[in-house]
């Protein structure tokens, strides 16, 4: 079992020793021993208890806390454990004899009930905020999915429009082209639902978009898709390629008056994913439509909700003076 | 005389898909030509003298939008504005601006009623006196930022501009003006200037609005220092800067700020 001492944890033996200090002051106030020795005790049996909640927690559901009930129910079984424990440890420290030896049975009760309440005080406090933490990361996810799957009504109405003149002139290129868009709109909608894709699906629905986007630029669009067999059944978040291609065309290539080339390429360093999508356009804030830079910082949103600090995303100039971003993340079957 | 048209649209389906359709809608219309970008179409209007221009919004070199106010720029006094009609797939904001600067505007994918009705439209206008490039300025100003707001951004006070190893310093209220250059733009203070790696339009939106003020496409001067402005005869104005010699030329359709008061 592998506990990490973050920040958080730091926070959390934090509150524990507030909460045990208050105690050890009430004591005090109460009876007639010193505050030094209610407080070696209070923390003795407190830091116990807490740790004895959290490794139990930790083994019974490491993703993070279930219904409030197993909590309730931990807290409680905790209590003994940490207040026998703890009276034990406090009493070698201090060379005192070990109490609930020579204590009634009324008084032993009174102290585990002490224990388990500031227990359960202490567990429904994280918990509660755990679950916040929780649905707040959900909430953020689902945004950021929502977002991705929004389609450009300057694209779906052009496309439209283009649908609209071939369906005259070339029936069968028509047929092609409702295709591709009919690609792009289900892989769209799927997004939302799925939380990842294989490469193979991503770069269909990429080929289904730049397929539109040549009709519809005519010569001023070349496009390459490279993806190495070894790869096609790698995993990423669904559409995590796709603005970024987006934003190449609509800021880079769409605005250049002699159009340009546009390359997804996939390989593999070690055990990590990189993704590189380029092109020759007018690079990074030349053109009148120039972004916000909105597209990319969502991408990077996303890789950092799904993977945390193991993927990255790098914005850099080909030479030719277009944009490249490259995306590394880790490889998943 | 037949009338002439202009096609200005940067797919190619959807400029021919256009001409086909007027050709049904207005037979006697004669399309001179198609233009594949923004460049092209103000090269050919000036060329060839169309009466009728359609123009698309989002086009690469300069959007339809930029087309008609350079060309406002471009045309003498007395000489004859051609009738613009707007193409557009989908502009939320902007649609409603549109039809108050143009003859007309068509969202894309275009029926053929709707092109009847701007058919119709524009035969109306053809047989109705010119309008003369004051009433198409003053339409373009209602247009011209309508659709793009500048979101209120961290207001920029000090401009950092790269020169070999060195990144200089420069607060805003000593730059005289901006140029617009290609993908960069050029800063020009009283004795020098430097290149920076910002686009215009992005610079514009982050400096102060009440000292700063476009006054072209590519050109946004510091109000403070400004020495005069110089109406011409063809009442075009241009700018006498206090610390530079260079005169800069003052766009039409951004020239109202200069009038006196």
């Amino acid at each position: 079992m592998r506990i990490s001492f973050d920040s958080y944890a730091m926070r959390r033996v934090l509150g524990t020793v507030v909460l045990c200090t208050l105690i050890a002051a009430a004591l005090t106030g109460l009876g007639n021993m010193s505050f030094r020795i209610n407080m070696v005790y209070s923390l003795c049996i407190g830091l116990l208890t807490h740790a004895t909640i959290d490794i139990s927690r930790h083994r019974l559901w490491p993703q993070g806390a279930p219904a409030l009930l197993p909590v309730i129910i931990v807290a409680l079984a905790a209590a003994p454990v940490g207040w026998f424990g703890g009276t034990l440890i406090a009493g070698l420290l201090l060379g005192f004899p070990w109490y609930p030896a020579s204590m009634s049975p009324n008084a032993i009760l009174g102290f585990l009930t002490l224990t388990a309440g500031a227990g359960l005080i202490g567990s429904f406090i994280f918990w509660s905020r755990e679950r916040l933490a929780q649905s707040e990361r959900g909430a953020a996810e689902a945004r950021l999915k929502l977002l991705q799957a929004q389609i450009e009504p300057h694209f779906l109405f052009n496309t439209l429009a283009n649908l609209n003149e071939l369906i005259a002139l070339d029936p069968k290129r028509a047929q092609a082209m409702l295709g591709n868009l009919d690609t792009y709109l289900r892989a769209t909608l799927a997004s939302t639902r799925n939380d990842s894709c294989t490469l193979a699906e991503e770069f269909k629905l990429l080929r289904g978009y730049l397929e539109i986007l040549a009709i519809r630029m005519g010569p001023r669009l070349a496009y390459a898709l490279d993806l190495p067999d070894a790869l096609e059944r790698a995993r990423l978040p669904p559409m995590l390629l796709q603005p970024l291609v987006e934003n190449a065309i609509k800021h880079g290539l769409e605005p250049n008056m002699d159009g340009g080339t546009l390359r997804v390429a996939a390989s593999a360093e070690g055990k990590q994913l990189v993704l590189v999508v380029e092109d020759s356009g007018l690079g990074f804030g030349a053109a009148s439509t120039s972004g916000t830079g909105v597209g990319l910082f969502h991408v990077k949103e996303r890789l950092a909700a799904v993977y945390g600090s193991a993927a990255a995303a790098e914005i850099g100039e080909t030479p030719g003076g277009g944009v490249r971003i490259t995306l590394r993340l880790p490889r998943q079957e | 005389m037949n009338a002439r048209a202009l096609i200005a649209e940067d797919e190619p389906l959807l400029a021919q898909g256009l001409k086909n359709a007027l050709a049904l809608a207005w037979p006697e219309l004669q399309v001179l030509a198609l233009a594949p970008n923004g460049v092209e179409a103000l090269r050919l209007i000036q060329a060839e003298r169309p009466d009728v221009v359609f123009l698309d919004i989002l086009m690469p070199g300069l959007t339809g939008l930029e087309v008609a106010a350079e060309l406002a720029d471009r045309l003498g006094e007395g000489e004859p504005v051609p009738r613009i009609v707007f193409v557009t797939a989908y502009d939320a904001y902007a649609v409603k601006a549109f039809e108050l600067a143009a003859v007309d505007y068509l969202l894309k994918p275009v029926s053929a009623e709707r092109l009847a009705a701007a058919v119709a439209r524009l035969k109306a206008h053809l047989a109705a006196p010119r309008e003369d490039i004051a009433q198409l300025v003053s339409k373009l100003q209602k247009v011209i930022g309508a659709g793009t707001a500048p979101a209120p951004e961290a207001t920029l006070k000090i401009i950092r501009a790269g020169v070999g190893n060195t990144v200089r310093m420069i607060p805003v209220e000593e730059v005289c003006y901006f140029q617009a250059a290609d993908k960069y733009t050029n800063v020009i203070t009283r004795d020098a200037e430097v290149l920076i790696r910002t686009a215009l339009k992005e610079l514009l939106a982050q400096l102060p609005q009440d000292r700063f003020r476009q006054i072209h496409r590519g050109t946004v001067v510091n109000l403070a220092e400004v020495a005069a402005a110089v109406r011409d005869d063809s009442g075009r104005y241009s700018l006498r800067l206090k610390q530079r010699k260079e005169i800069l030329a003052v766009s039409r359709v951004f020239a109202d700020q200069f009038r006196q008061m």
